[in-house]
């Protein structure tokens, strides 16, 4: 990996810089008609390095020269120096020991491609908040489509200032950033340390025409060779002609050139953020009890719920692993029956989990993973916090949708039951369930019990009365009902209502056939 | 009494006086029946608690208590819950007596406890549904108090219905049911906001 040299500008060549201000009007009407993209370029030139910084002991790390260092043909060489290195000499592509020498106290890191590659992935991920085009530019670079945003976030500079924070602080990474309205050219300008802001195309020309040409991403080669021909900034090449520039220094130089430019477009793979999310948390010591894992186990939503709002989704159920020593890790699926990112409410929902479960095992870490999102819709935020019931009949009528929902959800379909009466003189067919359309009730009706048995009783018999823990008194009868013959479940019955010894009120009837049975059919509540 | 007493009992705020407990203003809900809002603290049923009715066995007017409470409820379009009634509630007298039964919902008796008590919490918390009614034989006091909140939180009413007497239950208001002649006498075992526990015989017409 070659490392960007220093550009240094010439006095005296560098041009003004153009003001966006100063642009010849026609053209910027015209531009202004059919927005133009604006790249952001995030350059981590010292990625290998702050990726140890940030997962471990930043403000040690900050005091320490420290450097990455890669094997290269058998040799250790310095791939990154952190500031401090730098200011003692280190620089890079230096044998490791000769940083040694330079450096005693020198903190040596691997340069872990692949920790780079997941480092740069989560960046990617963190910059979706600033706009839904990101590309991740290998080896350290980040590509943001910004005009977009604009708007949303107020102005550019809002934007700038916000990568800016977050990336110092949280981060704690070191960047270059440039924008401009071609990704070659804010790449471009970041490798090499610009932070320059160019709004329009007309002005890239000026803009890039005071770097160095050993900032092109050509081989030493190539380099060389254009500095023989006298080409030392870019300014120089602009005045050169194209074909004479394609046959002496091969067409990919020009092509590169007017894709900095914008004369070609330039095709991106946009970043596409992983459909699940998996945050990891390990326990620097072994962990008995479930109220520390309560608190861990909380950040962890708490990072859910951001991804989550990054991408305006939500879940329906996230799974927590805990995992032990030499035992079966333990899972617990915490499923909503309405989909939610609200962190608080999947805590209380753990915290119900874990008050249940004993820990066979102490855990040595926890991982919290989440996938199949669905898209966020805010249906329970209401505007007004608390619906009149008299007035805001729809908002009652989806709570108690959502209710029935919940029961459902828990106890069956079947659990769940409306009742509702129909037309018929047989007391047992007088109802249905589940079935709203059958209400009419249009029969005047006789006295009748609230409470039904579901099937009725036959009743023990004693001098040809009924008997239910005692003697049975009559208070009010014969009723006779005699209807059905038709349907082949024909009843003829006398019913009466009468007091048992507890003083209940029941409604019994005698079968009026040869065997004059006495059945228990209701209660009086 | 002696007149240092006095002066300290009334210039002590943080002196409590049983007397001073009739003096707190508690609204209940008119139950319909004049005799039983005459006992009751507030003047009817309690707003948003749990309420234990207690019953030696089922038909002694317990529902016709609650009668003109569920009339009201559905005419105002919230809902009522049934949970494990231990009979099938027949609609047409329901409907007959002023129940509008698009505003009753029923959960199967065969629930199992646990679910069942996790639907009344559920049915308590959501404002839509004003009146629980449940009937389940295994309640701890601390899933009362639990319940109690549910039903704090959404305004709503829980009524329990048992058939044994526990002396330490934290809800509300406790009723004792006791069969008469013409009604039923209604024994009041517990009532917040009072310790004047009376009885009171309420005319019912059970058919």
């Amino acid at each position: 990996m070659t490392k960007s040299p220093v550009v240094l500008p010439l006095p005296g060549l560098l041009p003004p810089k153009v003001l966006p201000s100063a642009v010849p009007q026609t053209a910027s009407q015209a531009e202004a008609a059919t927005p133009q993209p604006l790249w952001l370029a995030l350059v981590f030139s010292r990625l290998a390095l702050e990726v140890h910084n940030t997962q471990h002991h930043n403000n040690q790390q900050r005091e320490l020269p420290a450097v990455a260092v890669k094997e290269y043909k058998g040799r250790l060489l310095v791939h990154t120096a952190s500031p401090l290195a730098e200011a003692q000499g280190v620089t890079a592509d230096m044998p490791v020991n000769a940083a040694y020498a330079l450096c005693p106290g020198l903190q040596v890191y691997n340069a872990d491609e692949q920790s780079q590659q997941n480092r740069l992935q989560q960046l990617a991920i963190w910059a979706e908040q600033f706009t839904s085009k990101v590309s991740i530019q290998p080896p350290y670079a980040l590509l943001l489509e910004v005009r977009g945003s604009v708007k949303l976030f107020g102005s550019l500079a809002a934007i700038q200032n916000q990568i800016q924070q977050q990336l110092t602080r949280q981060w704690r990474h070191s960047f270059h950033s440039a924008v401009t309205p071609t990704p070659m050219a804010s790449l471009l300008l970041a490798y090499s340390g610009q932070s320059d802001v160019v709004q329009h195309k007309h002005h890239l020309r000026s803009v890039l025409g005071r770097l160095s040409v050993n900032t092109l991403p050509f081989g030493l080669k190539k380099k060389q060779q254009l500095r023989n021909t006298g080409v030392r900034l870019l300014r120089d090449l602009w005045r050169l002609p194209k074909d004479a520039l394609a046959r002496r220094f091969g067409p990919q130089l020009v092509n590169y050139l007017d894709r900095t430019l914008g004369l070609i477009s330039e095709p991106l793979d946009y970043f596409v953020s992983p459909q699940e999310f998996a945050a990891l948390y390990e326990f620097p010591m072994e962990v008995h009890k479930t109220d520390l894992l309560l608190n861990v186990a909380g950040q962890l939503l708490q990072q859910l719920a951001t991804f989550l709002r990054e991408r305006d989704a939500c879940i329906n159920e996230c799974r927590f692993r805990l995992y032990h020593d030499k035992h079966a890790a333990t899972n617990i699926m915490i499923g909503v029956r309405q989909a939610t990112r609200e962190h608080s409410h999947l805590l209380l929902l753990l915290e119900e989990h874990l008050n249940r479960l004993s820990l066979n095992a102490p855990v040595k870490s926890i991982q919290l993973t989440a996938r199949d999102f669905a898209p966020f819709s805010p249906q329970d935020l209401s505007l007004f916090s608390e619906p009149a019931f008299n007035q805001q009949l729809t908002v009652q009528e989806s709570t108690i949708e959502t209710l029935l929902e919940q029961l459902q959800a828990r106890l069956g379909r079947d659990a769940i039951k409306t009742l509702h009466s129909v037309n018929d003189h047989r007391p047992e067919y007088a109802y249905r369930v589940n079935d709203k359309a059958a209400k009419n009730s249009t029969l005047a009706q006789q006295q009748r019990p609230f409470w039904l048995l579901p099937e009725p009783r036959l009743l023990p018999q004693k001098n040809h009365q009924p008997w239910l823990q005692g003697p049975i008194v009559f208070l009010k009868g014969p009723e006779r009902i005699e209807a059905g013959w038709w349907s082949g479940k024909d009843i003829r019955r006398d019913y009466y209502i009468a007091i048992d010894r507890a003083g209940s009120h029941l409604w019994i009837y005698q079968e009026l056939n040869e065997h004059q049975q006495w059945y228990l059919h209701g209660v009086f509540a | 009494m002696n007149t240092q007493l006095q002066t300290l009992l009334e210039n002590n705020p943080q002196i409590w006086r049983a007397k001073d407990a009739g003096r707190y203003q508690m609204t209940g809900t008119p139950t319909g029946h004049p005799q039983l809002d005459a006992t009751l603290p507030g003047g009817g049923w309690p707003g948003s608690a749990i309420m234990e009715m207690v019953t030696p066995q089922w038909g002694m007017g317990e529902l016709q208590l609650l009668l003109p409470l569920m009339r009201s409820i559905t005419q105002q379009k919230r809902w009522i819950l049934w949970i494990s009634p231990p009979y099938v509630p027949y609609a047409p007298a329901l409907e007959r007596a002023g129940i509008d039964m698009d505003y009753v919902i029923v959960i199967q008796p065969d629930t199992s406890c646990k679910d069942a008590l996790w639907s009344i919490e559920k049915a308590l918390q959501t404002r839509v549904c004003a009146l629980v009614l449940a009937w389940l034989n295994w309640l701890p006091n601390g899933v009362i108090r639990r319940l109690q909140l549910a039903a704090e939180e959404g305004h709503s009413l829980g009524v329990l219905f048992r058939q044994h007497n526990d002396q330490h239950s934290p809800a509300a208001l406790r009723l004792q049911l006791h069969p008469s002649e013409k009604g039923v006498h209604v024994e009041i075992l517990k009532a917040r906001g009072t310790y004047h526990y009376r009885s009171v015989h309420v005319n019912l017409q059970l058919h």
